[in-house]
């Protein structure tokens, strides 16, 4: 099932090209990397994605319906019932729980709070914070706070993941276990679309685009597994 | 590096005969290296005409054991002991093919550059998915070092894709349009 398109979008701010004429599938259990330098048109590219711009010209469907010509409340329920977002820097509400923060979302979308507790605590588990869940978020690292980004992310059960540099600010310990979450929630069905300027993170992804100057370069999509003999070739 | 240090460092813990040796090279490395039989016994030879390595006779199955002469056991320590000069990269198939470009065809470049990020690209994400696997610690290591090299790799085709642009100037695509961005604010 495809959960993401982006069909021929280009987007201009004034003069400036940021995309030029990209396109992009993502299916479901899919997950995609997008790299390119700074300024390459890749948190652009995301923003499409998740409704928060629209194209100059072209079009964007997620979980089949078209973001074009949508009203914004139409936008907001697509998001809200279909897509999870990872920043580069989330800000956790200081004076409520970890498993408050990660409940939040659902309780927004009109979930009572204690189902909306339970759903939290269950996503916390998987990602090895339960025991983090009646902490402040002042009492986290870096890296566990960033889990539970993913964590409140992953909370409503998205069919789209986005992410625009979810381990920039990471060690490169802890931005792996970020990296693996995302990619199991991909193996559990999600599509997912990450951003990051790190060609370490990026190889978790089963298709890596790479944008330079707004335009799609080559994707490159793995090769057959390496035989021990293939290494001192 | 070869198949002659493997083999006095092998012996450093007590004589093996052909077999034995061939054996614990395979698994030391990972099965990584195939050895054959003539090259092992063709190895010993030499060892012992080196004097190296001694005979201790055939064991009652008729194979030969050898055992480390001093000289053999100061050759594996001082092997050991020395680091390995790698050839620095500049000989590498990678940036001749880029740099022959750049002189020849500089808009080439760009597009040499593209193409073999996609291939070092596939590779680093096969690599990737078989160190999630796990495996032997030989298998792991060889992982890692090949995942490692890979990235270096990427990360000197965005740094010379990024001193092609520069060089360029207004003439690359939107060159001018990036002198002018600024970044945007995260949309939380
Ligand atoms: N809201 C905006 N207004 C004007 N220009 C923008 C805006 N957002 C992005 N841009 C420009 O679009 C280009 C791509 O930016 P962006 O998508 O943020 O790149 P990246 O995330 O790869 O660093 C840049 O030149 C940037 O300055
Ligand atoms: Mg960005």
């Amino acid at each position: 099932m495809t959960v993401l398109e982006l069909h021929s979008v280009t987007v201009s701010f004034g003069e400036n090209v940021a995309l030029d004429d990209v396109s992009l599938r993502v299916e479901a259990g899919e997950l995609i990397a997008v790299t390119g330098r700074s300024g390459s048109g890749k948190s652009t590219l995301l923003n499409l994605a998740g409704g928060m711009l629209m194209p100059t010209v072209g079009g964007v469907v997620v979980a089949g319906e078209s973001l074009g010509g949508a009203t914004a409340e139409r936008i907001a329920d697509i998001r809200r019932r279909h897509v999870g977002f990872v920043f580069q820097n989330l800000k956790l509400l200081p004076r409520i729980s970890v498993a408050e923060n990660v409940a939040l979302p659902l309780e927004l979308h009109g979930t009572s709070t204690k189902d909306a507790r339970s759903s939290a605590i269950a996503v916390l588990e998987r990602l090895g914070l339960d025991d983090r869940a009646d902490d402040p978020p002042s009492a986290l690292s870096g890296g566990e706070r960033q889990r539970v980004a993913v964590a409140r992310a992953l909370v409503v059960g998205p069919s789209l993941l986005l992410g625009d540099e979810p381990t920039a600010a990471l060690d490169p310990t802890t931005a792996e276990q970020v990296m693996k979450i995302i990619r199991s929630a991909c193996n559990a069905g999600a599509a997912g679309l990450i951003v990051t300027h790190d060609p370490v993170q990026a190889a978790w992804a089963d298709r890596v685009v790479h944008l330079r100057a707004g335009r799609m370069g080559r994707t490159s999509a793995g090769t057959d597994a390496i035989e021990r003999t293939d290494l001192l070739k | 590096m070869s198949v002659r240090s493997a083999f006095l460092v092998l012996l450093g813990p007590g004589p093996r005969h052909g077999y034995q040796l061939k054996a614990e090279f395979d698994d030391a490395t990972g099965e990584s290296w195939p050895l054959n039989y003539g090259q092992v016994y063709t190895t010993l030879q030499r060892l012992e005409k080196a004097g190296a390595v001694a005979s201790l006779g055939e064991d009652e199955d008729g194979r030969i054991r050898y055992e480390l002469t001093d000289h053999g056991r100061e050759e594996a320590e001082e092997w050991m002991a020395s680091p390995v000069q790698q050839p620095l990269a500049s000989r590498d198939e990678i940036a001749m093919k880029v740099l022959l470009a750049v002189r020849t065809d500089p808009g080439r470049a760009v597009a040499v550059i593209d193409v073999q990020r996609q291939a070092t690209m596939s590779t680093l994400q096969t690599v990737t998915r078989m160190r999630a696997e796990g495996g032997d610690l030989p298998w792991m290591l060889h992982l890692d070092r090949t995942a490692m090299l890979a990235e270096a790799e990427l990360r000197w085709l965005d740094r010379a894709e990024e001193r092609l642009d520069a060089e360029a100037g207004a003439d690359s695509p939107k060159a001018d349009a990036r002198l002018r961005s600024t970044p945007i604010e995260e949309t939380t």
